[in-house]
Parts: C-alpha cells; structure tokens; sequence
C-alpha cells in the first residue's frame, strides 16, 4: 500500500509524538540522578551534571518492605486469580450444561463492577476473617475480584480449541482433566502466558484494596510510595526514583513480554470490557 | 458398569457436576461481587458508622443528603467531566492509528513506546504527572519558560479552575496510546482485499478511509469508549495521587468522595449510598453496551 | 474492450530467493475469456495482480489495448485506479457496511458521475444480474452466490476495458458453480468483453476458454485453445492436468522387430506406424504411453483398435455412465464405460485405437507429435 501522506512527513510526526509522550518518564528519570540543588538550579528535563544514585537509595530504605509485599501479592493474587479463572474458562467453553450462559453472564458483568460499590462489604469481611492488614487479605481481594476478568478471558482463548476435539477426546474415554491437561493447556500456552502477564501488571499497579486493607505490615508498593509522596514533598528525586522503582518490573514485562502484554489489552478488551 | 466408572475415577465425575468444580470460583465470586453488591445496598439505607457494632435502618436518608450535598454535585460533575477523556482519547488514537497504518518499517517501535503509559501504575504517573505539573520546578512551566511561552505557565493540577482538565490531560496521555493500538487493530481487521478493491476502482485514500475502514470501526471505537468510561466511572489511583481530591473539593470524584467518607471520616452509610450511586450509573451506561454486543454476538 | 499483452514477465520476492512469475509472455486478444490455470502457487493469481497494478513485477512489460501500463525497461508504471480494470476477488471483497446498491454505486461515485447516471448504471448491471431486488441489502445478508453475482456487478457497472477475475466461483458450491459458470459465458459473450479469469479447476478452463494458459511453478507449460490443449496437450504435465478423469499413463520402450519399429508397453505391444507419430523414434527409448479414459471403448471403433482384456476393480456410476477402474496385468487404469452393467471382479474387453494414444518421450515428457496435429500445430506457430 502506499501512503497517505509522504513517508518522510508520517515519521517526522511519529518521532515527535512519541517524544512529546515519553517526555515525562523522561523528566522523571534525569530528575531522579540530580541531587536535591541541581532540582532547584537545572532544567528538570536536562541531564544531571553528577548523576547520583542517593534518590534510588533513599526510596529504596523508604519501599523496600512494601516492594516485597507488592512481590508476595502479586504472585498470589495472579495465581489465584488466573488459576480460578482458567477452571470457569475451561468449562465454559469447552463442557456445556445447563445454566452455562447465566453462569457466563454473570462472571462478565462482574467485569464491569465499580470496586467502591463492594469496598465495605469487603473491608468488613477481611476484618471479621482476621485478615486485616496481612498479605493474605488482599490476595484475597485480588483473586476474587480477578475471576471475572481471567474467566471471560481465558473462556476466549479456549473457544478456539476446536469441539471436534473434545468429543473426540470424551468418545475416546478421556477424562476432561486429563483432556485439560494434555491437550488444552500445552496448545494454549500462549494464552496462558498473555492471562498471567495481564494479571500481573493489573495486580501490581493496583492501589484502591492495598489502601484499604493494607496496614504498615502488608501495605504494597503502590501504597508506600503514594506515602511516600506525602511525606517527602519536597525530596523530587525521592520521589521520582520512587515512581521509576515502582515502574521497573512492570517495564522489564514490558521490553521483554510487551508483545504478551498487547495480546492481554486487545484479549481484555475484546472479550466483554 | 460400576467397573467402568472406577475407571473414568472421579474427573469423569466430576465432569457430569461442573458446578462442583466451579464452586470455589463462583462462590468467590457470588459472594464477593455479587453479596457485597447487596450488602452495600443494604447498609445504604441504614445509619452505620462503621465503627459501632449496632446500626438501624435508616431509610432514604442517606440518599437525600446526599442530593442536599454540594461536594456530592462536584463530585458527580467531575466523574462526569472525566468522560471528556473519550472524544479526545478516540481522536488523538485515531490519528495515531493513521499514522502508524502507513505500512513504514519499524512504526511497531513507535506503537510500543506510544502504549508504555497506558502499561504503567496510576500511583506511578500521578506521582510524574504531579511533578510535570508542579507550578514553580516541574517540567511543563519549565519548559514554557525556556522556550519563551512564560505567560503561558499555569497553576494546572494545583488550581481549582485548571485541576480538572489537568487531569483530563494526563489521562489522554495515558490513555491515547491504548486506543490507538485497538484502532489499529480494527484499521488492520478490514480485510485488505476491500482495500486492493476500492484503490482498483479509483477510491482515493481518503475515500477508502471516510467509505470503507472508518464504518468498520464500530466496534473499535465502541471497546474504547466503554474501556475509558469505566476508568472514568471508578477514577480513583490517578487523582488520589495527584491531588486528592483538591484543592479543597475541586477534583473529587464520586470514588474519591466515597473512600474519604468511608475511611477517613468512617460514615459508612453514606458512603454505601455514593458507591451505590456510582453503581446506578455504570449500570445505566453499560447495560446498553451489553445490549448492544449481545445483539452483534447474536448476528 | 481490449486486449491485453503480457511479455516476460519476471516477478520475484525475497531479493531473488523465491520466484512466482518467470519470465511469461502471452497474449488476450479483444473480446476473448482467457483463464491462467494451474496448480495452486503456480503464479496465475500473481500475474493477475501485476495486470490489475497492485504489484510492480521485478520485470516485464504489460500492454493493455495500446497503452503501455507496466514496463521496468521503460520505467512506467500506471496506477491501479488509472487502468481501467475491473477485478473480481474471490473473497468477493464487498463493503460490509454499504447496501448492494451503494457498493454497485462505489466505484462510479469514485470517478465522480452524476448522480443520475450511476442510478441508472447500476439499475441496468442489476437488471442484468437479476438481483434488482437485493439492492437494499448489506452483504451479510445475502447467501454466497448473491454475493458473488454483486461482485461481479460491480466490475460490470464500470464498464472497464477488461476484466480479472480471481477464482470467482471458488467459494460456491457445485451446482451453484455451474450455474454461474454458464451465466459468466453469457454475459461475456453479450458484451463481447476481454475477460482474465484465473482457476485450478480444469473443467472451469475447458468450459468457459476461448483461450486456456496452463502455468506451473512460474512458467508457461502450454498456451492454446481448449481443445488444442485437450487433444494435443504438450507434454506430460499438460495430458494430466486437464481431463477429467485424468489421463491413464502406461511406460513402454521402442523395440525393432523384424525391421518393424514397435513399442512394448507390456500389456500390449503396438506398431510406431499404428500410433500415427510423425518421426521415428530411435529404438531402446523410453516412452510414456497416454490413454484418456473416455478413448477406451466397450466397442472397438476400428479394425487396428487394441484388444484390452481386463478385471473390474471398482465402478463409480455417474447415471448414464460409469468410470470403470480396471486391471490389465500389472496395469490399473480408468475408462468411461457407457455399456451394459458391470460387476466388480468380472472380466471385461476393453478396446483402444492407438491413433489416440498420446506419446511423450522419457525422461523429458515431451509430446511426440502426430502426423494429424501438422496444420494446426502451423497454424499455432503464426499467432504472434
């Protein structure tokens, strides 16, 4: 095909657009290497003339404790979550019975939920289990409110295993675990790959159940940081190293993963959101 | 018989009682969506603090504060005006989309840097976003400065009339990348034999575009006006980062109010009767979208 | 109308390493329906679209009417939209979100007609058609061969110099196929229109040619009339690609006996002199012997026709008549058997008249040819 514009004119406007978009992550890393002086005397987009590392070190002795939190959560939660999810995708796309759509129905309108009309219910729950303040507690939260999203996804992905297999496979005497296991699983692993990296951003980024379930022994990192930034309201380069630190798993998933990643936004998004 | 099924054991079992299997994910579910959602309504109508075990109900009372309330009218305006995130949001990713269609080598590396936003935390860019903002250091001033726009320097998110669109602003950067990808993705679905057919009977690109791709978007611009309203509708990370809520009221959104009344000045009632508001208002948006994908499901 | 000419055309990807067209060179005459037929990844289709300007060849020339519309030499190239061609995809390709009406409109809108004269165009290509009562549909709610027939009408509304057709009818079912098989015939011969239609199916070749251009792998294994390409097909590829059932095949070897040239295909032996070749062939040289199923009889049609006895292997009936496989000795081969019932495992006479045997020599496969082909196979030689 050829192209609208010129060629030359196409990428001139792309360059620009994405440094005009990059230009605050941008922003936020030179400020992180300057030293709290350098803020006050510099441009905030020029590169630091000492680059120092002692904004990452002070938010590092600030998050360290919620940044594992934020580890512990999220690997539970994205388990749990994805894990639960998978057994309702599976059967609902693969094993019909009656009551199937109104099951289906439900779990996806449960995408759709604002968390604020559940929040109390939820924060009185966590409270009555005693799991106020524990890791466990939001975990909780996450792979509850993670089945929607992980059902209805992975109800997509497996749609697409043809249904002349399962009845090959159930007329052969399979059983449909040992089905999911030999058959479904290992043909979809992308799936699987694109559903757990979804999660795991979505869990980690997450600040609203941290907020509200979370003490100062289970807070995530998004909880500390967002104290951190009412703490320190001066301290930019705390700040910003903070932020940055925050990002960092979410942009190696990114660099490395992004293409899983885009599959999990156009999968969230197609299917029912 | 009996010897066959201890052969199948109990997966083949199971797989006659799918709800057995299903029960821990849908009770989960039920109870946490579906009971809390009932629940909240419930204590809605009743006078509970939170705090004290005993409560009585309380009828429409919470309700006709809440409409009596000033902050809630701010509030609701604001959650309102965050929806100017999606015409803005569909035209700027349209125009991206365009951009990135025009079958250039390496425009996959401009689409991935264009959507790294929309990857990142809320608490991350509004921890950024409060940064480029700041009136007297952050960059965007700084940058009016240098290159000679001073009097264009504003207060943004730091002043009642501009804190808003500040917001708007943010968002459409975090958001823009987002529908530019599912546009491009509905752009790049039009079967290219269409566009071979139209470029042979003499359609001119823009033709192809205003004739053939852009009615085949519905359903691209449809996934993004129901991603970012629902973003919109819940709006909390973001603008709890950035301001708070302020300065004073001016960017509370119904969410932000509803934390703030349930866990900071622990009113649980009322705060059960704004989320229950806020869940009145998703319904009435999403069920016709619901409606909607139903019917193209069922075509 | 016009007609098209297509000289050398070399198309090639991945810097040289694959190569789709080599080096072909044919010509459509005005007013003529030429089908590219092949195999599939035999380069018909990438032919069609250099013609219709969606792809620069590596090189070549092509000439529609007297307008040079691609030629690497001559560093031209005409857009698609300024050709003047129609196509026709077998995807059909029509705008889901416009009416029948709107997508017969589409092309004459884009050439800027008034308004009057695109009604009434695509009122009379409706007429024509016979879909006057589709026009307020979309596409998805027509069945496929309405959709193919709006396909086809929107090539037709513009009134092009020639038009392309990308296997048309392959997403139709077979009767369906027929059907519009004879409708496209019709309609081509009505408006004595330059057609370019590419197919696999050999039956769709012989029933709508006037001219047939049989490609394999990028190259041109023969070029001529049905007719030529069914009776006197040029090698070995061509005797077994067209045909239906295809061609038995049987080796043999030339021998002399007795200062007689004979050829010993095992089941039967058979004078050179009997099969009518115009040229010896030297004896010891390997031949592959070539019999159309519908050539062996239940009657013989001459005092030198061949005796086959034969097993019934399996009869596939057709109503009036029958494809028979049979075995004679090791041999396996298929006849057209329009005689009496028959019974699998019974022993039946078979028939063979050895003018119609074709010959082609080994290991080339190239057609021995036959005193009867001389004029026309002259006459072939004229044509530019």
């Amino acid at each position: 095909m050829s192209t609208l514009v010129g060629r030359g004119l196409v990428v001139t406007v792309l360059v620009v657009v994405t440094l005009l978009y990059l230009l605050p992550l941008w922003g936020a890393f030179t400020t992180s290497l300057k030293t709290d002086e350098e803020i006050d005397l510099t441009s905030p987009i020029a590169w630091p003339q000492r680059p120092t590392a002692s904004g990452y070190i002070g938010a590092f002795n600030h998050l360290k404790r919620a940044l594992l939190n934020s580890v512990l959560i999220t690997v539970g939660g994205t388990f749990g979550s994805v894990g639960l999810g998978a057994i309702c995708g599976y059967v609902l796309a693969l094993h019909s019975f009656p009551g199937a759509n109104l099951v289906f129905l439900l779990l996806a309108a449960g995408i759709f939920l604002p968390f604020q009309a559940i929040l109390i219910p939820l924060f009185q729950t966590v409270r009555a289990l005693r799991l106020y303040d524990t890791i466990g507690g939001i975990v909780l939260a996450h792979t509850a409110y993670g089945i929607p999203m992980c059902a209805v996804m992975f109800k997509t992905f497996y749609s697409e295993v043809p249904k002349a297999l399962v009845r090959q496979a159930l007329t052969d005497g399979s059983s449909p675990w040992r089905f999911y296991w030999r058959v479904v699983l290992p043909s979809t692993k992308l799936a699987t790959v694109t559903i757990l990296i979804f999660q795991f951003t979505s869990i980690w980024n997450e600040l609203l159940f941290g907020l509200v379930l979370g003490g100062p022994r289970s807070m995530p990192a998004t909880v500390a940081l967002n104290n951190l930034v009412g703490t320190l309201a001066a301290q930019w380069n705390i700040q910003m190293a903070g932020s940055l630190l925050l990002a960092v798993p979410v942009l190696i998933v990114y660099a490395f993963l992004g293409r899983y990643l885009v599959r999990g936004y156009m999968a969230g998004a197609v299917t029912a959101v | 018989m009996s010897q066959n099924f201890r052969r199948k054991g109990i997966g083949h079992w199971l797989s006659r009682h799918p709800f057995i299997i299903l029960a821990l994910p849908l009770g989960l579910v039920g109870y946490f969506v579906y009971g809390g959602m009932f629940w909240n309504a419930w204590v809605s109508f009743t006078n509970w603090r939170g705090l004290t075990p005993t409560y009585a109900f309380y009828g429409f009372q919470n309700y006709s504060r809440l409409f009596g309330s000033a902050v809630f009218a701010v509030a609701l305006k604001n959650t309102l005006l965050l929806f100017l995130t999606i015409p803005v949001c569909i035209v700027v990713g349209f125009i991206l989309a365009v951009l990135l269609d025009q079958n250039i080598r390496g425009t996959g590396i401009f689409r991935n840097l264009l959507l790294l936003p929309y990857a990142l935390s809320f608490v991350v860019t509004g921890t950024i976003w409060a940064w480029m903002y700041n009136p007297s250091k952050g960059i965007l001033n700084a940058l009016l400065r240098q290159i000679g726009l001073a009097r264009w320097q504003g207060m943004w998110h730091t002043s009642q009339e501009t804190v808003m669109y500040a917001i708007v602003l943010a968002l459409v950067w975090q958001f823009s990348g987002y529908a530019a990808l599912v546009l491009l993705a509905g752009i790049r679905s039009v079967p290219e034999v269409q566009i071979k057919a139209a470029l042979l009977e003499g359609a001119t690109r823009f033709r192809i575009y205003r004739k053939i791709i852009v009615p085949q978007l519905k359903g691209a611009v449809m996934t993004v006006v129901i991603v970012i309203m629902m973003y919109a509708l819940r709006a909390f990370d973001f603008i709890w980062v950035l301001t708070g809520g302020g300065p004073g009221y001016a960017s509370h959104t119904l969410s932000i109010m509803m934390y703030k009344e349930a866990f900071q000045a622990t009113r649980f009632a009322y705060a059960a009767a704004i989320a229950n508001v806020l869940l009145g208002l998703t319904l009435i948006l999403v069920l016709p979208y619901l409606y909607w994908m139903h019917r193209r499901a069922g075509q | 109308m016009a007609s098209v000419t297509v000289k050398n055309l070399f198309v090639s990807y991945h810097r040289g390493r694959t190569i789709a067209v080599d080096h072909v060179s044919f010509a459509v005459e005005d007013g003529k329906f030429c089908v590219l037929l092949g195999p599939s990844g035999c380069g018909k289709t990438t032919i069609l679209h250099c013609i219709a300007g969606l792809i620069r060849p590596t090189s070549g020339e092509i000439i529609i009417g007297e307008r040079v519309v691609t030629s690497t030499e001559k560093n031209i190239f005409v857009r698609p939209q300024e050709r003047n061609v129609a196509m026709v995809f077998q995807e059909y390709a029509l705008y889901p979100n416009l009416t029948v009406r709107e997508n017969l409109a589409f092309p004459l809108e884009c050439q800027r007609l008034p308004k009057k004269e695109i009604a009434a165009r695509v009122q009379s290509v409706a007429e024509l058609l016979g879909i006057t009562d589709l026009l307020h549909r979309r596409p998805a709610q027509l069945s496929g061969g309405q959709r193919q027939r709006v396909a086809l009408g929107r090539a037709l509304v513009r009134q092009p110099t020639v038009f392309l057709l990308d296997e048309p009818l392959g997403n139709l079912d077979a009767q369906l196929r027929v059907q519009v098989r004879y409708e496209l015939k019709r309609i081509q011969r009505q408006l004595r229109a330059t057609m370019i239609y590419v197919t696999h199916d050999q039956t769709e070749a012989l029933t709508l040619a006037d001219k047939i251009v049989l490609l394999r792998s990028g190259k041109i294994e023969q070029e001529g009339s049905p007719q030529e390409m069914y009776e006197k097909p040029a090698n070995l590829f061509v005797a077994g690609f067209i045909g239906s059932p295809p061609m038995n095949f049987i080796e043999g070897q030339v021998l002399t006996c007795e200062g007689m040239l004979l050829i010993d295909a095992g089941i039967f032996k058979v004078r050179a002199e009997a099969l009518g070749i115009a040229k010896n062939l030297a004896p010891g040289t390997k031949v592959m012997l070539g019999v159309r199923p519908a050539d062996i009889n239940a009657r013989p049609s001459s005092p030198q026709d061949l005796l086959l006895p034969a097993i019934v292997d399996l009869l596939e009936p057709l109503g009036d008549s029958a494809v028979v496989h049979v075995l004679s000795g090791n041999f396996k081969f298929t006849a057209k058997w329009e005689g009496g019932s028959l019974k699998p495992g019974g022993l039946v006479s078979l028939f063979l008249n050895p003018r119609k045997i074709h010959v082609f020599t080994l290991p080339d496969g190239m057609r021995v040819s036959k005193i009867e082909d001389g004029a026309a196979g002259r006459a072939e030689e004229a044509f530019p």
